[in-house]
């Protein structure tokens, strides 16, 4: 924490090599999450780059009443969220509405023999409530500590949990709807 | 039952999976919107003078043209007052 209080304070003072600094520890942590929700390499930048710049301009409010990860953590949910919103906002006078049957998004991170399958989760979390999304994509696509995701969402570990379950539960069905879907279209 | 395992796979098809790392057009984005905006920020006491110098340049002519108006309004008055009705005759008497 007092190497944050540090790293903030150069920040605010305009110390550009701070901010280099806290973008190089950071990015892998925002770009990945922003990557989980919009499941789009471009458009994860785009949320990335502007989860930065916010960053930058409201450090100096930065309270430090939980930590610099996890803040950015809360903002680059908030932003991806919005981007998301925006987008199907963008998208509902769209000739184009997405009639798909099959994944569209290949993880750059996934080894090769789960690409497929990967895909096919990832079109799961997609059509998941916000909330259930945010915590199983901290949970299991970031890989965070119960506690940690919980301490992000502001919520009580009991809370997280429950909304794991469900979120589980939903993709299970959404996967079946999907597997019957792909047999029928097989045939 | 094949769904089950397929479904069971693919809900574990995120392990094993490393991170994935953003491009360095991403780090160049950001400093390009810090120094534009560094530089909008420079821009404005230059922007305020120019505000304040059109300001003062719109009064002094507001001012001007009012006085310009007042004089063009008092004058006339001013002649037709000074002129008297010279005649050409006093008496009507020919000589």
């Amino acid at each position: 924490m007092g190497n944050s209080d540090e790293l903030i304070k150069l920040i605010v003072n305009g110390n550009t090599n701070a901010f280099e600094h806290l973008y190089t520890t950071y990015k892998v942590q925002v770009y990945n999450t922003a990557l989980g929700y919009v499941q789009n390499v471009e458009e994860a930048e785009e949320v990335a780059q502007d989860v930065f710049l916010k960053v930058h301009k409201s450090i100096a409010t930065f309270k430090g009443d939980a930590s610099l990860s996890t803040w950015i953590y809360r903002i680059t949910i908030n932003t991806a969220l919005n981007y998301i919103k925006k987008k199907k906002r963008r998208q509902i006078f769209s000739v184009f509405l997405a009639e798909d049957d099959v994944p569209h998004f290949d993880h750059p991170g996934i080894i090769l023999e789960n690409k497929e399958k990967a895909g096919w989760l990832y079109k799961a979390i997609d059509t998941l409530p916000d909330r259930q999304k945010t915590a199983f994509i901290l949970c299991h696509v970031e890989g965070l500590p119960q506690q940690e995701a919980a301490n992000i969402m502001e919520i009580s570990l009991k809370a997280l949990e429950s909304l794991l379950q469900r979120a589980k539960a939903q993709l299970r069905t959404k996967l079946e709807y999907f597997a019957i879907h792909q047999r029928k279209t097989k045939k | 039952m094949e769904d089950k395992k397929w479904i069971d796979d693919v809900m574990n098809s995120l392990e094993g999976s490393s991170k994935a790392q953003p491009s360095d057009a991403v780090w160049q984005s950001v400093q390009d919107n810090l120094n534009a905006e560094k530089e909008e920020v420079k821009n404005i006491p230059q922007l305020r003078l120019a505000v304040a110098a059109a300001i003062v340049f719109f009064i002094l002519n507001t001012l001007v043209l009012q006085q310009e108006l007042h004089l063009n309004t008092s004058q006339p008055a001013q002649q037709e007052s000074q002129e008297q009705p010279v005649s050409v005759s006093t008496n009507f008497y020919l000589y």
